[in-house]
């Protein structure tokens, strides 16, 4: 056939007519697509107007489409995120490359990548959890939309809550036992400390000694139910750092002088400022026994750097060193569940130091990340904003009347 | 501690196994110790007692601790006693509130042996 040369007026409409049909198929489909599928989608324009609002929308904010397109997003969409319920306008992500003009730094973190919403409509706050997805389209420099899709994970969200809560149910539970043991135990001793054996003497440290990591774990999930709830607490007060830091190396030392590893001090220093004290030793504690337990031979050095409106602490071994891969998992929640509960020569493990430091330095402002070569050894370090004064009041009261208490072991 | 002063110290714990060792050991150091079992008890106690300093456990059968704490500080006669809060749950939102209704301190349970219970106590009765 000669097509390239059959411009005829009839060929041409009669091409016309099916690209025009083609079309319109296509637009049947992605409306029936987008009507009948269970998201909730809705699109703005760049003046934040509704251009497109499928049937669950409609059921899931009572307002039929026809009532809303055209009209302004903010004034039917009312959603609503975070623990305390903080409106979310369209205004606030839609056409954005990053949150972080529109939301302080605590709302953009409570958003984060989840980007859990509630929904009200008029018979009130509806009591489930959605997820919010939006894509910018920009068809040119005055022409642009915002698709945005909202899936409900309301049973994940529940799922998740009633994990929480039996972790935290099962590791309050265990904690009553053990403080009837460790103070009966401590009393046992106090009454027998001239009468023990030396053998005796031995057997009961190796009682505490388990007892002392039974303990590190339930508290690490509490710490963790904490995380998750909402209900964790930060006592900030004036510290030394720098002689912070050193009172956990020497805590620490004996350990890996008995491995046959050098531990080398910080030799700057970096002054005084408000800090949880006791969040910060665990900190440290828990990349300083990381670095003994994974390295077999060489050493510990431990750096600090003021950095102006921070201070960097580092630790930096001369272990196996970690892979990318590995990197990326090291920071989540139970991140060696796959290796279970591996023994150790320093203990068992619960994989969720790391975790929970993470999840402190966030509470505190701060960061924590990792720098390591296959065979070349790893450097973990965390930073924390440097504060002369009190962050918040929310735990002054806490602060001024606390106890001098023994640091967690 | 002070030889001319018997402190007397109200033990509110329902844990007879941890009370006992409290109890015990306190009394061998020179204090006079009463107990009660639940929040109701402490209610009767802190109307017969008069302590100097309440150990008090926050989870408590009947009465929870924080309603006993909010009794005697909100009591004119009993609001200068000091009140140390016991918790098995360690530091956690609990502790913010008991601090908020006037609490002195606190001390979480697996943590503290006896012996740092008794230096607690006498650090906040300012001996």
């Amino acid at each position: 056939m000669s097509a390239q040369k059959d411009f005829s007026a009839k060929q041409i409409l009669r091409e016309l007519y099916s690209k025009n049909l083609e079309l319109h198929r296509e637009r049947e489909r992605m409306h029936q697509i987008l009507t009948q599928v269970a998201e909730v989608i809705f699109a703005v324009d760049d003046s934040y107007k509704i251009t497109v609002f499928n049937s669950s929308a409609e059921n899931v904010f009572k307002v039929k489409g026809s009532v809303v397109v055209g009209k302004p997003a903010d004034k039917y969409i009312k959603l609503y995120f975070g623990n305390k319920d903080k409106l979310l306008k369209t205004k606030d992500y839609c056409f954005k490359d990053s949150l972080s003009k529109t939301f302080s730094n605590e709302e953009a973190q409570e958003l984060g990548g989840k980007f859990r919403v509630k929904v009200l409509n008029s018979k009130g706050l509806l009591p489930l959890y959605f997820k919010l997805n939006y894509a910018n389209i920009v068809f040119g420099p005055k022409d642009k939309e915002c698709v945005i899709s909202l899936s409900n994970i309301t049973e994940e969200v529940e799922l998740d809550k009633q994990k929480d809560e039996f972790i935290s149910i099962a590791s309050h539970e265990l904690k009553t036992p053990i403080s009837i043991v460790k103070t009966n135990l401590w009393m046992f001793k106090h009454l027998s400390k001239e009468v023990l054996e030396e053998k005796q003497t031995l057997f009961m440290r190796e009682v505490d000694t388990g007892l002392e990591r039974l303990s590190k774990i339930v508290n690490n999930l509490l710490d963790i139910s904490r995380i998750e709830q909402g209900r964790f607490v930060l006592e900030e007060e004036l510290a030394d750092v720098d002689a912070l830091i050193v009172s956990t190396i020497k805590s620490m030392e004996e350990v890996a002088i008995k491995k046959g590893l050098k531990v080398v001090y910080p030799n700057k220093k970096v002054g005084s400022m408000y800090v949880d004290k006791e969040r910060f030793v665990e900190i440290l504690e828990n990349l300083l026994s990381n670095a003994v337990k994974y390295t077999e031979k060489g050493g510990i050095r431990i750096n600090v750097f003021d950095e102006g409106k921070q201070i960097k602490v580092s630790v930096t071994d001369t272990g196996a060193g970690i892979s990318e891969e590995e990197q990326k998992k090291l920071f989540k929640k139970f991140s060696r569940a796959q290796e279970g509960l591996k023994q150790h020569s320093l203990g068992a493990s619960t994989g969720l130091g790391l975790y929970i430091s993470k999840s402190i330095l966030k509470e505190m402002k701060g960061d924590i990340g990792v720098m390591s070569k296959v065979g070349k050894g790893s450097t973990f370090w965390f930073s924390i904003p440097k504060s002369k004064i009190k962050r918040k009041d929310k735990t002054k009261k806490i602060r001024s009347s606390i106890i001098t208490k023994s640091i967690l072991a | 501690m002070s030889e001319e002063k018997k402190y007397k110290v109200l033990i509110v714990e329902d844990e007879e196994a941890l009370r006992n060792v409290y109890t015990e050991y306190l009394r061998s150091e020179g204090f006079e110790v009463v107990e009660a079992t639940n929040g109701e008890e402490a209610f009767e106690k802190i109307e017969q007692f008069d302590f100097d300093i309440m150990l008090l456990d926050i989870m408590l059968p009947k009465v929870d601790g924080l309603e006993v704490l909010k009794k005697v500080k909100s009591n004119i006669k009993l609001k200068d006693k000091k009140v140390l809060l016991l918790t098995a749950l360690g530091r956690d939102s609990v502790i913010k509130e008991g601090f908020e209704l006037g609490a002195d301190g606190y001390l979480i349970k697996d943590q503290e042996d006896p012996e740092t219970v008794k230096k607690n106590i006498l650090k906040v009765l300012g001996s």
